[in-house]
């Protein structure tokens, strides 16, 4: 492996001679990423200044016709900056404010909330958008006949087809990830800054504003700019409750363009464009924010924050944290699961009515469902494994390597974040066709499609693990006389054990359950879950899909499990 | 690399060559990708195959052949179901995929063009693209001895590149819960009533059935009925299933073109629906099978054809549907006679028009108008 070669050259101190020459764990994965998204960027980029036959690849004719027609539809962009920045903002509020109760009070539980909280996030947006249009259609839904039946009132309590409820629920499955991103920086920050704060006699608002509001702030924006991005392509949420509501983002008003005869690539790939532009200015000007600041209080040491003890509010945090976990979880994966029972399209409480056929059929007798099931265990296993090797390798190089181009290949390495999945796998399903090696239509052109889309997720994980690892450690092993292989057996490893664990079960869990990159790429024999989830969505009726939506994340949780307790079992050293 | 270096200079005829810069790196490593694929993308267009009258199949050889693969737009687990009984009745593995024309046909051109292809029989709602393809030569000819039990209106000319496999009517539906008969709409007039502003569901314009039905309908209703259709703000599903949910949930009142077999499918649910077929004519599809010119597999896929063409083969698919038979000696219990039904489909000598991508591109800018894209 890579990682073994790169720690095998590099002396554990800083080395000097001939350190400037390119290492091989840097421009390898360079070549991989200029290649796997430089040629789809290319192709979206020709396509979207095709002025010819709208099918020609690669085009014959240029211009900007497509980006005029555009103007036509610039509340396909609207729509999508509205959805994107409503549902970030409310993301992040949620985040913010569940990270705080968990990390910087004493309200009870954490251990609980911690791993519930997580949960909905590889859950992901079908569980979400299927579970909600359940529970919130307005004559149907669950909660609007649960209120009309309480009150008498029969107009509906609320309508989950509106922008409204798009923004909610796409900020609810998105929030773990605010949880988890300002959380970690909850949990190293130096409250001796704050308590210095206080001594010198500033408030605690003031306190709260001028120091710990600038120390969170590079783990806040991080966040925000990792949601802004991921929702600017979000496709299953804004389709499965905007079509009711005749309301259209980039990313589906594309998909109907694909679906449609004659299909308009060009301005597709022209809306797309627009986005991958919007969201770089984005990752740029947050970087540009970020670079003013000194933020190195935050990174290397373990602190232990002091934590506010609430008093009289503990209660209502709690009940915040429960009210969260109640519309994310467990009301989610109630109806899917009472909805999965179901004889017919209705929701019915009664037992005698229940049904296990539609696991059956999902699970035995229907082809795509089955190989879906498996493929994907074998795409979220590829994905994790091969992942977390490159994201560890160009983590190690980044941080513990003095090789040239390191810097380079951190931010291309960060590249693909600029990039909607589904945009994205537009381009790269374009490229694996005109490749002259036999990918098109194979596992390997899905899985290698995944490694590049999460690329920038796995390496922020492991990022974060390979600082954190003290070289003192691993320089006391080398004095005491163990050679490089002993010491990265009995140290090393051991102390990247965890967050590498840890890193492959987001992987996994986040491969499994995506959805529009393999859209695009998924067929006949690679079929996938997200695509056949989304499939019984569109024509297999509401059972069948929860039921399958059901399994989907039963594997989610079962990974989770297995992993802790892995990660919890004491390393054999 | 001497070759990438040539590209790029072209590509970028300042380009320095030394050091390693991000943009220079990504240019230099697309522009070699570019020159070493795209010769791959221009020259591989020749692939389709020539169209020749079929040879009898050989059921020994179909099994050999491996897996059929099974392109179509209907209902996956009503394919999946048919495709079960064919199976164990020839012993003939297949393999599906659902995907709608738009999605189908560019997938299929990129293939040819790339030499990628490997789809052996399409089932389509879309016969006049299909007729194109036959035009080009992309669809394999073979006279199946079914043909004869199928009226020239449901086949290719000349016959054997593509045939009805079923007619897709499509009538306006209700859900008698949420909409009383009285008040209900009896014509396509009926849909402009402001009562069922924002009430109406359709198919979007990636669906081969509104296609077929803005076709047909244009010529009967006034100029201005899309216009004043659009006002009227129905919204744009992406398939019959998802019409039906929101009807029998009361989310949405009026299915304005919904395929008939929803209304078996409703029924065999226990779940309430009416159907209406306008006197101004219900707007039909009649869905084509044919096999590609390219087909791996020849003896599978004319065995495929035989047995759904067959008597058995459509009374099968046709009740797991819901379907009319363009067979007269099928029926399918529970549908009204498709005799008593004014079917509006586009005529043969239409197919010209009806195929023609710029009349599919004029109707899916206007139909994206209608439902709010």
């Amino acid at each position: 492996m890579s990682v073994a070669a790169s720690g095998a050259a590099s002396p554990l101190a800083p080395q000097h001679g001939g350190a400037r020459r390119v290492r091989a764990g840097v421009w390898l994965p360079l070549a991989f990423l200029a290649a796997g998204l430089g040629y789809p960027l290319l192709l979206l980029v020709a396509n979207a200044f095709n002025v010819g036959d709208p099918q020609a690849l690669p085009p014959t004719k240029f211009g900007i016709a497509n980006f005029v027609e555009l103007l036509d539809h610039l509340d396909w962009i609207a729509n999508t900056l509205l959805v994107s920045i409503s549902a970030t903002i409310l993301a992040m509020a949620i985040g913010i404010v569940l990270a705080w109760i968990l990390y910087r009070t004493t309200v009870p539980g954490q251990r609980v909330f911690e791993v519930l909280i997580a949960i909905p996030y590889p859950l992901g947006p079908l569980v979400g958008a299927l579970a909600w249009s359940a529970l919130g259609s307005p004559q149907e839904g669950l909660l609007n006949q649960l209120f009309t039946s309480l009150t008498g009132i029969h107009e509906p309590l609320f309508n989950i087809y509106s922008v409204p409820g798009i923004i909610f629920v796409m900020a609810i499955f998105e929030a773990p990830v605010a949880v988890l991103m300002v959380g970690a920086a909850m949990q190293h920050m130096d409250s001796a800054l704050e308590e210095s704060s206080t001594v010198f006699g500033a408030g605690k608002l003031r306190t709260a504003f001028r120091i710990t509001l600038p120390l969170m702030l590079p783990a806040i924006l991080g966040a925000a700019l990792f949601l802004f991005t991921s929702m600017m392509g979000a496709f299953a949420i804004p389709t499965m409750l905007g079509t009711n509501a005749r309301f259209y983002v980039a990313t589906t008003a594309i998909y109907v363009m694909f679906q449609s005869y004659p299909p308009n690539y060009p301005l597709a790939a022209a809306i797309g464009l627009v986005l991958v532009v919007i969201t770089a200015l984005a990752v740029w000007a947050s970087a540009r924010v970020l670079k003013s600041r000194t933020h190195a209080i935050i990174f290397g040491r373990n602190y232990r924050p002091r934590r506010l003890n609430m008093r009289g509010w503990t209660p209502a945090l709690l009940a915040f944290e429960c009210a969260y976990v109640l519309v994310s979880l467990v009301l989610p994966l109630g109806v899917l699961l009472l909805a999965s029972l179901q004889k017919s399209g209705g929701l019915s409480w009664m037992v005698s009515n229940w049904t296990l056929s539609n696991f059956h059929y999902v699970l035995i007798d229907f082809p795509t469902t089955r190989q879906a099931i498996g493929n994907s265990l074998l795409l979220g296993i590829g994905t994790g494994t091969i992942g977390v090797a490159v994201a560890t390798t160009i983590a190690w190089m980044v941080h513990r390597s003095q090789s040239s181009g390191r810097r380079l290949l951190e931010q291309a390495t960060m590249l693909p974040q600029a990039f909607p999945r589904l945009i994205f796998a537009f381009g790269f399903m374009w490229m694996v066709m005109s490749l002259p090696i036999h990918l098109y239509g194979t596992l390997s052109a899905v899985l290698l499609a995944y490694i590049i889309v999460f690329l920038p997720l796995a390496y922020r994980g492991m990022s974060g693990v390979v600082v954190q690892i003290d070289r003192s450690l691993e320089e006391a092993a080398r004095i005491s006389g163990a050679h490089w292989g002993r010491m990265m057996r009995t140290v090393t490893l051991p102390l990247l054990r965890a967050g590498l664990l840890a890193n492959w079960v987001l992987l996994f869990m986040i491969s499994v359950r995506e959805v529009s990159a393999s859209l695009f790429l998924s067929g006949p024999g690679t079929q996938v879950l997200g695509p056949a989830i989304f499939s019984f969505w569109d024509s297999g009726g509401l059972p069948r899909v929860s039921a399958l939506a059901v399994v989907q994340a039963g594997i989610i949780l079962i990974a989770l499990v297995v992993v802790r307790r892995l990660a919890r079992a004491k390393p054999g050293m | 690399m001497e070759d990438n270096k040539q590209d790029l200079n072209q590509l970028e005829p300042g380009a320095d060559e030394h050091g390693l810069s991000r943009r220079r790196f990504v240019a230099a490593a697309g522009a070699g990708l570019v020159t070493s694929g795209l010769p791959l993308l221009m020259t591989a267009g020749k692939a389709a195959a020539q169209g020749s009258a079929g040879a009898p199949a050989d059921l020994a050889a179909a099994r050999k052949e491996g897996p059929l693969l099974l392109w179509h737009g209907d209902q996956e687990g009503d394919v999946v179901e048919y495709i079960k009984g064919f199976t164990q009745k020839t012993g003939i593995e297949v393999v599906q995929q659902r995907l709608l024309p738009g999605a189908a046909w560019p997938k299929l051109d990129a293939e040819y063009r790339t030499g990628n292809s490997n789809v052996d029989v399409y089932m389509t709602s879309d016969t006049g693209t299909m007729d194109n393809h036959r035009k080009q030569g992309r669809l394999l000819r073979y006279e199946s001895p079914e043909l004869a039990a199928y009226a020239p209106q449901y086949k290719s000319t000349p016959q054997g590149y593509w045939t009805t496999y079923y007619i897709n009517i499509g009538p306006i539906m209700y859900d008698p819960r949420y909409v009383s008969e009285d008040v209900a709409p009896k014509t396509w007039m009926d849909l402009l009533d402001p009562r069922w502003k924002g009430q109406i569901g359709f198919q979007n314009a990636a669906a081969g059935t509104s296609y077929a039905m803005w076709f047909v309908l244009r010529d009967i209703l006034p100029k201005d009925y899309w216009d004043r259709l659009a006002a009227q703000k129905p919204r744009g599903y992406s398939s019959s299933t998802q019409i039906m949910t929101d009807i029998h949930r009361g989310d949405v009142k009026i299915g304005g073109r919904v395929s008939n077999f929803q209304y078996l499918k409703s029924l065999r649910q226990k779940l309430p629906v009416k159907m209406v077929f306008p006197p101004e004519g219900a707007p039909s599809v009649t869905q084509p099978v044919g096999i590609i010119g390219t087909t791996k597999r020849p003896n599978a896929a004319k065995i495929f054809i035989d047995y759904l063409l067959s008597k058995d083969g459509q009374q099968k698919w046709n009740t797991i549907q819901g379907s009319y038979s363009a067979r007269s000696d099928v029926n399918v219990e529970g549908l009204p006679p498709i005799t008593s039904i004014k079917v509006l489909i586009p005529t043969p000598e239409k197919f010209e028009e009806y195929g023609s991508a710029a009349t599919h591109a004029e109707f899916v800018k206007l139909f994206n108008r209608i439902v709010g894209l």
